[in-house]
């Protein structure tokens, strides 16, 4: 174990470290002057750039989003398996597929998707909708974050719908059974019943998705490059842009040691409930 | 008599069986329909990559976006790469993972504490410790290399390999172990010859999804490779460079290159996705 405990402290705690010291300077890629400006990047960040302030929004409603469709997608697809799947698991694996896609497929696939007009999805939705639908997903500002939406959902709601069957076919027929000879249906008892009893299952779906969602990167890197504009920019984008694109690396570790800190209280009670469910 | 009963779900009505086909159908081709457009896409000709209104079938069926994409953009380069950086690190990360999961089981070293810290760790934005940790290896000569790539990937893959391989031990029965101890054998060789052959399946479930996650790793190679040493993924998203038009059918050819083997893989092993992918803590 102490290899990897040697690793792991040399590429994490080493590095934050030098985080919290190039945070505290005015530290950019094209001038050699380094000064030490204490809080000041931290403190431009969080009251003096709207950028940053926006790539906070939108990761938080492209998170919550893609967390809502994709938990009602893996519930009512697996109330649907659940009494089924033996019969019907070759559907089940075909709807796994897009979970085992690398991220930046899926990226790359949305991208063709949603082109106004050489994508299929607006072809589609023609066949669908009277007229001639020529929606601008990637150009529309309220739109792009809807495409990275869409996509993390076309995704993972597969892994939700996986883990909720796998909790629903782990819940005993018996209390079941008695519930419904007690007169329990449809909602109430799916409320009552079921939803309890796959309830620590769901917890963990929920908190792995979360956390994954709050740093969506690849995605964004190729459906909509954050664009257009700034309309569909993450933090873990904008970091990237601060550090990589702009050269001010001061700035992008204080943008990064911010996000370290915010996440790390939903790491914590995350981890907790997950290292809780796993015993 | 109810046990010999097919259970029947309670929230369901009878006769609604023609509504749940239609619906699982629909969840199916859902899914199924936007991987079938990159597969086609890749055997277009190059005037039917972008057309409008976009053509599903090819016109007239060609490989010519695999030859561009294997040959002229190097697309075996990235290949082999992807291969040779993730091949390894897999097996690194495997094996000094399974040990130290074989002593968090075995022996709670170092207590709760770590082995939480060491799961919080996959939890992190990678974008967090990219620049301290391209400096530091641009200074150590390890930036742009094989060896600083295989060091990461490795390093990033830890805490996953702990995580499942700690589950896996923790269901082998302690008797066995205990009569091996009691007849002399080493820990070292218990761990050989009864802990690893034991968890046999765990493990080769382990290390193909470790390698599949490596393989879908983008921020890495983005951050630490320059041309020579890119990965797929890092070389699909080279295509979106300025100079660049929309090459949809080389980069088709790249995706489907790129992600077959390892959608294949991932559905031998389909038993332990989920249990992978909660990190142990739904056994599936």
């Amino acid at each position: 174990m102490a290899p990897a405990v040697l690793l792991l402290l040399g590429l994490t705690a080493y590095p934050f470290g030098y985080a919290v010291y190039i945070s505290l300077h005015t530290w950019k890629v094209t001038r050699p002057a380094r000064p030490f400006i204490g809080f000041d990047n931290f403190r431009e960040l969080l009251f003096d750039d709207e950028r940053f302030i926006n790539s906070i929004e939108q990761t938080l409603i492209i998170a919550s989003s893609a967390l809502v469709l994709e938990f009602l997608f893996g519930l009512v697809m697996a109330l649907l398996f659940w009494t089924a799947y033996q019969r019907v698991r070759w559907v089940a694996t075909g709807i796994l597929v897009p979970m085992m896609i690398a991220p930046v497929v899926v990226g790359f696939t949305a991208r063709m998707a949603f082109n106004n007009s050489f994508g299929f999805l607006n072809q589609i939705l023609s066949l669908l909708w009277p007229g001639d639908v020529n929606i601008q997903w990637l150009s529309d500002p309220t739109l792009a974050p809807v495409v990275i939406i869409l996509a993390d959902t076309w995704q993972w709601g597969p892994f939700m719908f996986l883990i909720l069957l796998a909790g629903l076919l782990a819940t005993e027929g018996d209390q079941l059974e008695a519930a419904v000879v007690d007169g329990a249906r449809g909602f109430r008892l799916f409320w009552h019943v079921v939803l309890p009893s796959i309830k620590p299952i769901l917890l963990i779906a929920l908190v792995l998705r979360g956390l994954d969602l709050l740093r969506t990167f690849d995605l964004v890197a190729l459906a909509t490059r954050g664009g257009p504009g700034i309309n569909s920019e993450t933090i873990t984008y904008y970091i990237y842009n601060l550090s990589f694109k702009f050269f001010d690396l001061g700035k992008g570790a204080a943008a990064a040691l911010l996000m370290l800190g915010g996440l790390s209280i939903v790491v914590f009670f995350a981890v907790r409930s997950v290292v809780r469910a796993a015993r | 008599m109810s046990r010999v009963r097919t259970r029947r779900s309670p929230l369901r009505r009878a006769g609604t069986n023609t509504g749940l086909t239609a619906a699982l159908l629909l969840a199916l081709l859902l899914a199924l329909l936007p991987v079938v457009w990159v597969v086609l896409t890749s055997f277009k000709p190059e005037a039917e990559w972008v057309s409008d209104p976009p053509v599903w079938i090819p016109g007239d069926w060609t490989t010519a976006s695999y030859s561009q994409m294997w040959t002229a953009d190097d697309g075996a380069g990235a290949l082999w790469n992807s291969l040779i950086i993730v091949g390894i690190a897999t097996v690194a990360a495997v094996t000094i993972g399974s040990l130290a999961a074989y002593s968090f089981s075995r022996f709670r070293t170092g207590g709760r504490h770590i082995v939480t810290w060491i799961l919080s760790i996959k939890f992190l934005p990678p974008v967090v410790f990219a620049v301290p940790l391209l400096i530091m290896f641009t200074d150590v000569g390890l930036y742009d290399s094989y060896r600083g790539l295989i060091l990461l990937y490795t390093a990033f893959q830890l805490p996953f390999v702990v995580w499942l391989m700690k589950g896996f031990f923790d269901e082998i029965p302690l008797e066995i172990e205990e009569s091996a101890r009691v007849d002399g054998c080493s820990w070292f060789s218990i761990f050989t010859r009864f802990a690893l052959p034991l968890s046999a399946p765990g493990l080769a479930a382990t290390t193909l999804l470790t390698f599949i996650f490596g393989w879908s790793e983008y921020f890495v190679p983005l951050v630490f490779a320059s041309h020579e040493h890119f990965t797929v993924p890092v070389q699909l998203s080279a295509y979106f460079s300025e100079a660049v038009g929309l090459e949809w059918g080389p980069q088709a050819a790249l995706s489907v290159v790129g992600v077959l083997p390892v959608v294949l893989l991932a559905l031998v092993i389909q038993k332990y996705l989920i249990r992978g992918m909660t990190f142990g803590a739904v056994k599936g």
